[in-house]
Protein backbone atom coordinates (compact mmCIF):
# COMPACT_ATOMS: atom_id res chain seq x y z
CA UNK A 1 0.00 0.00 0.00
CA UNK A 2 2.47 2.73 1.01
CA UNK A 3 6.16 2.75 0.00
CA UNK A 4 9.08 4.01 2.29
CA UNK A 5 11.43 5.84 0.02
CA UNK A 6 15.28 3.77 0.87
CA UNK A 7 16.76 6.74 2.67
CA UNK A 8 14.87 6.72 5.49
CA UNK A 9 14.64 4.93 8.58
CA UNK A 10 11.84 3.55 10.30
CA UNK A 11 10.40 5.94 13.22
CA UNK A 12 11.64 4.55 17.08
CA UNK A 13 14.90 3.40 15.52
CA UNK A 14 15.97 7.25 14.63
CA UNK A 15 13.66 9.52 15.92
CA UNK A 16 14.72 12.58 14.40
CA UNK A 17 15.38 11.76 10.56
CA UNK A 18 12.90 12.72 8.24
CA UNK A 19 10.31 10.44 6.88
CA UNK A 20 9.67 10.85 3.68
CA UNK A 21 5.99 8.90 2.65
CA UNK A 22 6.46 8.34 -0.96
CA UNK A 23 2.80 8.42 -2.85
CA UNK A 24 1.27 5.65 -4.55
CA UNK A 25 -0.01 5.31 -7.97
CA UNK A 26 -3.29 7.42 -7.19
CA UNK A 27 -0.93 10.49 -5.90
CA UNK A 28 -2.75 10.75 -1.98
CA UNK A 29 0.36 11.14 0.13
CA UNK A 30 3.32 12.91 -0.47
CA UNK A 31 5.09 14.70 2.59
CA UNK A 32 8.19 15.17 4.91
CA UNK A 33 8.02 15.24 8.34
CA UNK A 34 9.73 14.92 12.12
CA UNK A 35 7.77 12.41 13.95
CA UNK A 36 4.85 9.89 13.42
CA UNK A 37 2.04 12.24 13.74
CA UNK A 38 2.55 14.45 11.38
CA UNK A 39 2.71 11.60 9.21
CA UNK A 40 -0.54 10.42 10.36
CA UNK A 41 -2.02 13.76 9.98
CA UNK A 42 -0.92 13.92 6.30
CA UNK A 43 -1.18 10.31 5.37
CA UNK A 44 -5.07 10.02 6.76
CA UNK A 45 -6.29 7.71 8.63
CA UNK A 46 -5.81 4.85 5.62
CA UNK A 47 -1.89 4.97 7.09
CA UNK A 48 -3.17 5.00 10.48
CA UNK A 49 -4.89 2.12 10.42
CA UNK A 50 -1.69 0.42 8.78
CA UNK A 51 0.27 1.62 11.48
CA UNK A 52 -1.70 -0.42 13.66
CA UNK A 53 -1.44 -3.26 11.57
CA UNK A 54 2.34 -3.63 11.93
CA UNK A 55 1.86 -5.74 15.65
CA UNK A 56 -0.41 -7.69 13.96
CA UNK A 57 1.90 -8.07 11.10
CA UNK A 58 4.98 -8.98 12.91
CA UNK A 59 3.02 -11.02 15.43
CA UNK A 60 2.18 -13.03 12.09
CA UNK A 61 5.63 -13.32 10.72
CA UNK A 62 6.71 -14.54 14.16
CA UNK A 63 4.00 -17.20 13.99
CA UNK A 64 4.96 -18.05 10.32
CA UNK A 65 8.97 -18.19 11.66
CA UNK A 66 7.61 -20.62 14.38
CA UNK A 67 6.02 -22.75 12.35
CA UNK A 68 8.69 -23.10 10.04
CA UNK A 69 11.26 -23.50 11.94
CA UNK A 70 8.96 -26.57 14.02
CA UNK A 71 9.13 -27.83 10.26
CA UNK A 72 12.81 -27.40 9.95
CA UNK A 73 12.88 -28.96 13.62
CA UNK A 74 10.92 -31.75 12.56
CA UNK A 75 12.65 -32.38 9.46
CA UNK A 76 15.79 -32.74 10.96
CA UNK A 77 14.82 -35.14 13.54
CA UNK A 78 13.69 -37.26 10.62
CA UNK A 79 17.12 -36.65 8.92
CA UNK A 80 18.89 -38.12 12.26
CA UNK A 81 17.02 -40.48 12.52
CA UNK A 82 17.10 -41.68 8.43
CA UNK A 83 20.58 -41.69 9.11
CA UNK A 84 20.20 -43.86 11.86
CA UNK A 85 18.46 -46.15 9.85
CA UNK A 86 20.85 -46.34 7.61
CA UNK A 87 23.75 -46.85 9.71
CA UNK A 88 21.87 -49.68 11.42
CA UNK A 89 20.92 -51.50 7.41
CA UNK A 90 24.46 -50.76 6.64
CA UNK A 91 25.51 -52.52 9.73
CA UNK A 92 23.18 -55.93 8.97
CA UNK A 93 24.74 -56.13 5.35
CA UNK A 94 27.73 -56.05 6.88
CA UNK A 95 26.61 -58.91 9.43
CA UNK A 96 25.27 -60.71 6.45
CA UNK A 97 27.02 -63.93 6.02
CA UNK A 98 26.87 -66.62 3.48
CA UNK A 99 27.75 -70.17 4.31
CA UNK A 100 28.81 -72.15 0.82
CA UNK A 101 29.64 -76.03 0.85
CA UNK A 102 32.61 -76.63 -1.31
CA UNK A 103 32.59 -79.60 -2.50
CA UNK A 104 35.46 -79.41 -5.44
CA UNK A 105 38.62 -77.57 -5.52
CA UNK A 106 38.48 -77.87 -9.24
CA UNK A 107 40.66 -76.28 -11.42
CA UNK A 108 43.47 -76.53 -8.36
CA UNK A 109 45.42 -80.21 -8.15
CA UNK A 110 43.26 -80.97 -5.00
CA UNK A 111 40.98 -83.27 -4.06
CA UNK A 112 38.37 -82.86 -1.81
CA UNK A 113 38.42 -85.91 1.14
CA UNK A 114 35.26 -84.25 3.22
CA UNK A 115 33.22 -81.49 1.55
CA UNK A 116 33.82 -78.22 3.79
CA UNK A 117 31.74 -75.11 4.55
CA UNK A 118 33.19 -71.86 3.82
CA UNK A 119 31.45 -68.04 4.85
CA UNK A 120 31.24 -65.27 3.33
CA UNK A 121 31.03 -61.90 4.50
CA UNK A 122 30.88 -58.63 2.91
CA UNK A 123 34.22 -56.78 3.39
CA UNK A 124 34.90 -52.80 2.65
CA UNK A 125 33.75 -52.86 -0.97
CA UNK A 126 34.12 -56.38 -1.60
CA UNK A 127 34.18 -59.74 -0.23
CA UNK A 128 35.41 -61.60 2.09
CA UNK A 129 35.76 -65.91 2.17
CA UNK A 130 36.71 -67.58 5.40
CA UNK A 131 37.68 -70.97 5.83
CA UNK A 132 37.84 -70.81 10.10
CA UNK A 133 39.06 -74.43 10.44
CA UNK A 134 41.90 -73.27 9.10
CA UNK A 135 42.71 -70.14 9.43
CA UNK A 136 42.29 -69.06 6.04
CA UNK A 137 41.05 -65.95 4.29
CA UNK A 138 40.82 -64.45 0.81
CA UNK A 139 38.60 -61.72 -0.81
CA UNK A 140 37.20 -60.96 -4.01
CA UNK A 141 35.01 -58.41 -6.01
CA UNK A 142 32.45 -60.49 -6.14
CA UNK A 143 31.04 -64.14 -3.54
CA UNK A 144 32.14 -66.06 -6.74
CA UNK A 145 35.68 -64.25 -6.82
CA UNK A 146 36.30 -64.83 -3.27
CA UNK A 147 35.80 -68.18 -3.14
CA UNK A 148 38.20 -69.34 -6.33
CA UNK A 149 40.43 -66.84 -4.27
CA UNK A 150 40.33 -69.03 -1.39
CA UNK A 151 40.68 -72.28 -3.06
CA UNK A 152 43.63 -70.69 -4.55
CA UNK A 153 45.04 -69.60 -0.98
CA UNK A 154 44.15 -72.90 0.62
CA UNK A 155 45.75 -74.91 -2.35
CA UNK A 156 49.23 -72.21 -1.81
CA UNK A 157 49.26 -72.84 2.00
CA UNK A 158 48.56 -76.78 2.06
CA UNK A 159 50.91 -77.48 -0.65
CA UNK A 160 53.51 -75.47 1.14
CA UNK A 161 52.86 -77.11 4.20
CA UNK A 162 52.86 -80.85 2.53
CA UNK A 163 56.46 -79.81 1.24
CA UNK A 164 58.42 -79.18 4.40
CA UNK A 165 58.88 -81.79 6.84
CA UNK A 166 56.53 -82.27 9.43
CA UNK A 167 59.45 -81.79 12.33
CA UNK A 168 59.88 -78.39 10.60
CA UNK A 169 56.59 -76.93 11.08
CA UNK A 170 55.70 -74.57 14.22
CA UNK A 171 52.71 -75.76 16.33
CA UNK A 172 50.38 -73.24 14.22
CA UNK A 173 51.17 -74.84 10.69
CA UNK A 174 51.37 -78.02 11.89
CA UNK A 175 47.94 -77.77 13.27
CA UNK A 176 46.81 -75.87 9.96
CA UNK A 177 48.26 -78.83 7.93
CA UNK A 178 46.58 -81.61 10.29
CA UNK A 179 43.20 -80.23 10.32
CA UNK A 180 43.31 -79.31 6.37
CA UNK A 181 44.30 -82.87 5.82
CA UNK A 182 40.91 -84.00 6.74
CA UNK A 183 39.20 -82.03 4.01
CA UNK A 184 41.88 -81.95 0.95
CA UNK A 185 44.67 -84.08 -0.53
CA UNK A 186 47.15 -83.74 -3.32
CA UNK A 187 45.59 -85.39 -6.33
CA UNK A 188 47.87 -88.63 -7.43
CA UNK B 1 39.92 -48.64 5.05
CA UNK B 2 41.43 -52.19 6.24
CA UNK B 3 43.31 -52.11 9.44
CA UNK B 4 45.67 -53.74 7.42
CA UNK B 5 46.71 -52.44 3.97
CA UNK B 6 48.79 -54.50 1.11
CA UNK B 7 51.71 -51.79 1.97
CA UNK B 8 51.13 -52.76 5.54
CA UNK B 9 51.54 -56.49 5.56
CA UNK B 10 54.54 -56.25 2.94
CA UNK B 11 56.27 -54.07 5.48
CA UNK B 12 54.92 -56.68 7.92
CA UNK B 13 56.70 -59.31 5.78
CA UNK B 14 59.96 -57.58 5.62
CA UNK B 15 59.94 -56.58 9.26
CA UNK B 16 59.76 -60.29 10.61
CA UNK B 17 61.95 -61.34 7.74
CA UNK B 18 59.02 -63.26 6.25
CA UNK B 19 60.49 -65.76 2.92
CA UNK B 20 58.05 -64.43 0.09
CA UNK B 21 56.94 -66.98 -2.87
CA UNK B 22 56.31 -66.05 -5.29
CA UNK B 23 53.23 -67.43 -7.65
CA UNK B 24 53.52 -65.96 -10.77
CA UNK B 25 49.57 -66.03 -12.27
CA UNK B 26 47.93 -66.44 -9.14
CA UNK B 27 45.91 -64.50 -6.71
CA UNK B 28 48.26 -65.14 -4.01
CA UNK B 29 51.76 -64.86 -2.95
CA UNK B 30 52.71 -66.80 0.32
CA UNK B 31 55.04 -65.05 3.18
CA UNK B 32 56.68 -67.87 5.24
CA UNK B 33 58.36 -67.27 8.41
CA UNK B 34 60.63 -69.11 9.89
CA UNK B 35 62.74 -69.70 13.32
CA UNK B 36 65.66 -71.81 13.55
CA UNK B 37 64.55 -73.95 10.22
CA UNK B 38 61.04 -74.35 11.33
CA UNK B 39 57.90 -73.03 9.84
CA UNK B 40 56.00 -70.56 12.21
CA UNK B 41 53.54 -68.73 10.49
CA UNK B 42 52.43 -68.12 6.95
CA UNK B 43 50.10 -65.94 5.11
CA UNK B 44 48.72 -64.65 1.88
CA UNK B 45 49.65 -62.00 0.36
CA UNK B 46 47.14 -60.30 -2.53
CA UNK B 47 48.74 -59.43 -5.78
CA UNK B 48 47.43 -56.21 -7.42
CA UNK B 49 48.79 -53.05 -8.02
CA UNK B 50 46.31 -51.29 -4.87
CA UNK B 51 48.07 -50.63 -2.17
CA UNK B 52 45.21 -50.31 0.33
CA UNK B 53 43.95 -54.11 -0.54
CA UNK B 54 42.74 -55.45 2.36
CA UNK B 55 44.88 -57.47 4.57
CA UNK B 56 43.38 -58.27 7.91
CA UNK B 57 43.73 -62.02 7.63
CA UNK B 58 47.29 -61.17 8.56
CA UNK B 59 46.90 -60.62 12.36
CA UNK B 60 45.14 -63.83 12.76
CA UNK B 61 47.88 -66.24 10.69
CA UNK B 62 50.54 -64.19 12.60
CA UNK B 63 48.75 -65.29 16.03
CA UNK B 64 48.92 -61.53 17.19
CA UNK B 65 46.17 -58.95 17.57
CA UNK B 66 45.85 -56.51 14.67
CA UNK B 67 47.19 -53.48 16.78
CA UNK B 68 50.53 -55.87 17.77
CA UNK B 69 50.29 -56.29 13.47
CA UNK B 70 50.07 -53.02 12.63
CA UNK B 71 52.67 -52.19 15.21
CA UNK B 72 55.18 -53.89 13.80
CA UNK B 73 54.58 -52.99 10.36
CA UNK B 74 54.94 -49.23 11.69
CA UNK B 75 58.36 -49.90 13.79
CA UNK B 76 57.12 -50.16 17.32
CA UNK B 77 57.71 -53.41 17.24
CA UNK B 78 60.34 -55.76 15.74
CA UNK B 79 60.90 -59.30 15.00
CA UNK B 80 62.52 -60.17 18.59
CA UNK B 81 59.34 -58.97 19.93
CA UNK B 82 57.22 -61.36 17.77
CA UNK B 83 59.47 -64.27 18.40
CA UNK B 84 59.46 -63.53 22.00
CA UNK B 85 55.50 -63.44 22.17
CA UNK B 86 54.88 -66.47 20.28
CA UNK B 87 57.35 -68.31 22.44
CA UNK B 88 55.29 -67.07 25.03
CA UNK B 89 51.77 -68.32 23.52
CA UNK B 90 53.44 -71.67 22.72
CA UNK B 91 53.58 -71.24 19.11
CA UNK B 92 57.65 -72.03 18.58
CA UNK B 93 58.74 -75.32 21.28
CA UNK B 94 61.34 -73.75 23.52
Amino acid sequence: MIELSKQISWRGRLRDDVYNVVPLESGIWSNKCTAETEILEEAGPIFEDWLKDVPNLISSVADEVRSRLMVYTRLENIENKLLLINASVTELQKSQSTIVLIETMAPEPIEIVRPFHVNIEPYEDEYQAFFLDANLCAYGNTKSAAIWNLKDLITATFQNLCEINEDKLGPGPARQLKILRNFIRIKA
Amino acid sequence: MPIITKELALKIAKKLKAEIKNRPGRPHDLACIYEDGLLIAQFGLRRGSKKNLGHDHVPNSLFISPHDAREIGICNRYRDWYIKTLRKKGYIKT
